[in-house]
């Protein structure tokens, strides 16, 4: 009871200096515990966004090079655990009124699932990225040349003039759109590559690659093997936003540590004052231990309780930069929250045991 | 009347830099219930360190201090605490009390210690408030009272758990003459009335004089 009625007063304080810093440390923990579940769940969005945007539109979870012919067999397999989609591969030169684009182009039919919005259908002719449509001032037909194979085995090219059949665009933008097009599979040419796409949906892609090769599939390829710079890349940017968010986490807890040792110090004559009442050392700190546990779980969750309405309003406040998937990592963020309550637990029973056993009943019956 | 406390052969040092400095050497000394004495001694000649270790809020250097029949070495943190708890009641120059609460809380809190109810504790610590005269300060907060007041909170605070035995370090050294005289009366009173053991460290010869002991701290000894 006694406990339980010193936590209140303490938490509660009715002295003016006492219960400004009590805010002044809470508003330090909220602030902090805003900036790291903010920066974290940016990031998050960020990184998983990015992922999953290049998985699919360019590079698609598992690729299977070839084996056009086992489609049927491996899309009725496959049927409850992968979405799966065949599409081929060539390469091209765009002629246009400001001149000639090597383009990247897609053979695909109704099943393909490669995340492109397009207006208009695919039939004899090509989709262009808006911009290749707006650099061939908006004709209906577009100058394509590409290799084909000729009489015996060599290969010639040709141009020749395709109708535009509609436009298109992906997530990806510009740096995916401006060097693809998209015509019809039964427009591809014999050379062209074949490939069959897996998105999987209820096992994990890496098992997926596995049960494949197991089946005997050829040059099966993950998307971390196709897209193996970028993704070493962006595993690098996490890495560093790894570090630079545990340093954030880090001053934070120096912060934890100097209001323990301030509010320990500010305390210390009433700590003696405690102390010759009877109430031991250990239950003193283990008071001012709850204080500290309870003002770190106040402010974090206060904190993350604004981070959660921040990143509910940055989608509308900057909309195009962030999504309507931005969202609390909450599983991070109960780690993170549960590590600073513990350590202000400890920080502050060290600060309290240490004041009570260096100086502060001293002090108390030494000072005036 | 039976002992309150002994101390035997009891002696302090510091670790000053390289050197050892003695301020306390070869004390005895014991006190009975119902015994008022009188600590005096210059500035520095180790008063409140003498009290701390009667207190057991120091441990001496050397020599032993026995707390009815337990040797005080043998006590842990727990044991000592309870001894402040249930037998030793504090008055120092600096009140010590608890900014946050009133003259009624700061009084009821070492009733709520030894595990009284919350009525019970605030019923007997408003009577003890009421004998030092505070019965009408009884919400007021320490900021709110005179110098004179807060040592009587302090006074009640430190005989609402009936000790055995008040310790007390110039209690009225931070007051007026006329707060002093008022505080000494009732310290004496009390103590009388509820026949207390009290250990008096003071500079005022008229006040210690008022103790049934008088003795003097000097070249490190305790004289009658």
């Amino acid at each position: 009871m006694m406990f339980r009625f010193l936590l209140s007063r303490y938490l509660f304080s009715h002295d003016r200096r006492h219960r400004g810093r009590n805010i002044r440390i809470l508003v330090g923990l909220v602030f902090s515990m805003l900036v790291l579940s903010t920066v974290l769940s940016v990031m998050d969005y960020m990184q998983k966004g990015r992922f999953e945007d290049l998985k699919r539109v360019r590079s698609f979870p598992v690729v299977i090079e070839g084996g056009e012919e086992m489609y049927e067999e491996l899309k009725r397999e496959f049927s409850s655990s992968a979405i799966v989609f065949p599409y081929r591969t060539g390469e091209g030169l765009i002629r246009s009124s400001r001149g000639t684009t090597p383009v990247e182009i897609r053979y695909i039919d109704e099943a393909y699932e490669g995340g492109i919005s397009h207006s208009g259908d695919i039939e004899d002719g090509i989709l262009l990225p808006v911009s290749l449509f707006f650099e061939n001032e908006r004709r209906g037909s577009i100058a394509l040349s590409r290799l084909e194979k000729g009489n015996r085995i060599r290969s010639t090219v040709r141009e020749r003039e395709y109708t535009v059949d509609g436009i298109y665009r992906t997530a990806l933008g510009h740096s995916f759109d401006d060097n693809m097009v998209f015509m019809s599979l039964d427009a591809a040419p014999e050379d062209a590559v074949h490939h069959l796409a897996f998105i999987p949906y209820a096992l994990n892609e890496e098992k997926l690659a596995e049960l494949l090769r197991k089946r005997g599939c050829a040059r099966v390829v993950l998307w971390k093997e196709a897209e193996e710079s970028l993704y070493g890349a962006m595993m690098l940017e996490k890495s560093v936003m790894t570090v630079l968010l545990s340093s954030l986490f880090l001053i934070v807890l120096v912060e934890l540590h100097r209001d323990a040792v301030i509010f320990a110090s500010a305390r210390r004559k009433e700590l003696g004052a405690l102390y010759l009442m009877g109430i031991g050392r250990r239950r003193i700190s283990l008071l001012f231990a709850a204080i500290g546990s309870l003002l770190a779980l106040t402010g974090g969750l206060l904190g993350i309780l604004l981070s959660a309405i921040l990143l509910k309003a940055l989608p509308h406040v900057m909309d195009g930069l962030f999504g309507a998937a931005l969202h609390l990592d909450i599983i991070s963020l109960a780690t993170i929250l549960i590590l600073v309550v513990l350590l202000s637990t400890l920080l502050y029973q060290n600060a309290f045991r240490r004041t009570l056993e260096r100086d502060a009943v001293d002090a108390a019956i030494r000072e005036v | 009347m039976s002992e309150v406390f002994r101390l035997e052969g009891v002696g302090k040092s510091f670790i000053s830099g390289r050197e050892s400095l003695e301020i306390l050497k070869g004390i005895d000394f014991s006190l009975n219930e119902g015994v008022s004495v009188a600590i005096q001694g210059k500035s520095g000649s180790g008063k409140s360190t003498l009290l701390s270790i009667m207190a057991l809020i120091e441990r001496p250097t050397v020599g032993r201090v026995i707390y009815q029949k337990v040797e005080a070495q043998d006590l842990d943190e727990r044991g000592i605490a309870e001894l402040h708890a249930r037998r030793m009641g504090f008055v120092f120059q600096n009140s010590l009390l608890l900014e946050d609460f009133t003259a009624l809380e700061n009084v009821a809190l070492p009733l709520m210690n030894i595990a009284l109810s919350k009525r019970e504790s605030y019923e007997r610590a408003e009577g003890f408030l009421q004998r030092v005269g505070l019965g009408e300060r009884l919400a007021h907060r320490p900021t709110e009272l005179s110098g004179g007041e807060r040592q009587r909170v302090a006074l009640a605070r430190a005989l609402v758990t009936k000790p055995s035995v008040l310790f007390a370090d110039e209690p009225t050294g931070a007051l007026d003459e006329e707060s002093a005289r008022m505080v000494e009366d009732l310290v004496l009173e009390t103590v009388s009335e509820e026949k207390l053991a009290l250990v008096l460290v003071t500079h005022n010869p008229a006040f210690a004089s008022r103790c049934e002991r008088v003795l003097t701290l000097s070249g490190k000894e305790l004289h009658e």
